[in-house]
């Protein structure tokens, strides 16, 4: 048999050492950069579905005051016409009133959601539906250099 | 004689070796810990968003919402209802509100994880009341 002498010469254990660590540290490096990504992106994903949320929920409580206003109004006079110009009178902050549309945005940072209600006639036992329920996002300009 | 004083400086290397792959193993684990750590806490924020999503909506759209939430599995706790997931707990608290033309219903689904808050995701439907003119 053709023993072969395997020789460790002093320095080769240390050599083995310093790659083995050093692809250690590589490795564990670049789990947590992804593990860090991973995380930052859900957060921020969690952040903006919650702000989505939070736009609906005000746009609901809007709709409740403006529903309010609309109840009032319809005690008040049997009139169309009337009824919308009390309606138009009597309306909370921040909306608008065109013909039988009444317009608001709810605003939360960069985010807007666009709301437009129909006012139903006075015949009709619903007083007002939802025809639009958007969500506009202003993207800040683009700062990047090329 | 020279044999023997090379075997002591091999020794000597594997060990000063052997120490100092201890230490920086010591610190790896640690750095490959905290990532594994994070990556699970991303994931229940993932799966804990999905879930709060889908209670927000199916509440939003439905009458009875304590039906909706027992279907769903939930417990109630201390006025909350409560369901313990993979990971993490889904948290629900109802608040209603009578206004002089309807109701107006809240939820807040919120998702936690030991004692950290994941999300919170508030609903709110207004269900409006016939009144006679």
């Amino acid at each position: 048999m053709n023993k072969r002498k395997v020789a460790l010469g002093p320095g080769a254990a240390s050599l083995i050492l310093i790659v083995v660590v050093l692809s250690l540290c590589m490795i564990s490096m670049l789990t947590q950069i992804a593990a860090r990504n991973d995380y930052n992106l859900c957060t921020r994903s969690a952040e903006m579905v919650q702000k989505v949320y939070e736009l609906n929920a005000q746009s609901e409580e809007k709709l409740a005051q403006l529903d309010a206003v609309l109840v009032s109004a319809r005690k008040e006079t049997a009139d169309m016409q009337a009824y919308l110009d009390k309606v138009k009178e009597h309306l909370p902050e921040g909306m608008k009133m065109e013909e039988d549309r009444v317009t608001w945005t709810e605003p939360l940072d960069n985010r807007n959601l666009e709301c437009i209600v129909q006012l139903l006639p006075i015949e009709d036992t619903q007083r007002a539906k939802w025809i639009s329920h958007k969500l506009v996002v202003e993207e800040p300009e683009d700062d990047w250099e090329w | 004689m020279k044999s023997r004083s090379r075997s002591n400086t091999l020794l000597i290397e594997l060990l000063l070796v052997i120490f100092f792959f201890m230490c920086s193993a010591a610190i790896l684990v640690q750095v490959f810990a905290n990532a594994k750590l994070k990556s699970r806490t991303a994931h229940a924020i993932n799966a804990s968003m999905l879930d709060a999503e889908n209670i927000a909506e199916d509440l939003y759209s439905t009458d009875d919402p304590d039906a909706v939430l027992a279907d769903y599995g939930f417990t109630a706790e201390d006025g909350n209802w409560k369901l313990q997931k993979d990971g993490y707990l889904l948290k629900v608290a109802l608040k209603t509100e009578e206004t002089e033309s309807g109701t107006l219903r809240s939820y807040e689904v919120s998702g936690i994880e030991g004692e950290q808050t994941l999300i919170t995701l508030p609903a709110t439907r207004f269900i409006p009341r016939e009144v006679s003119p």
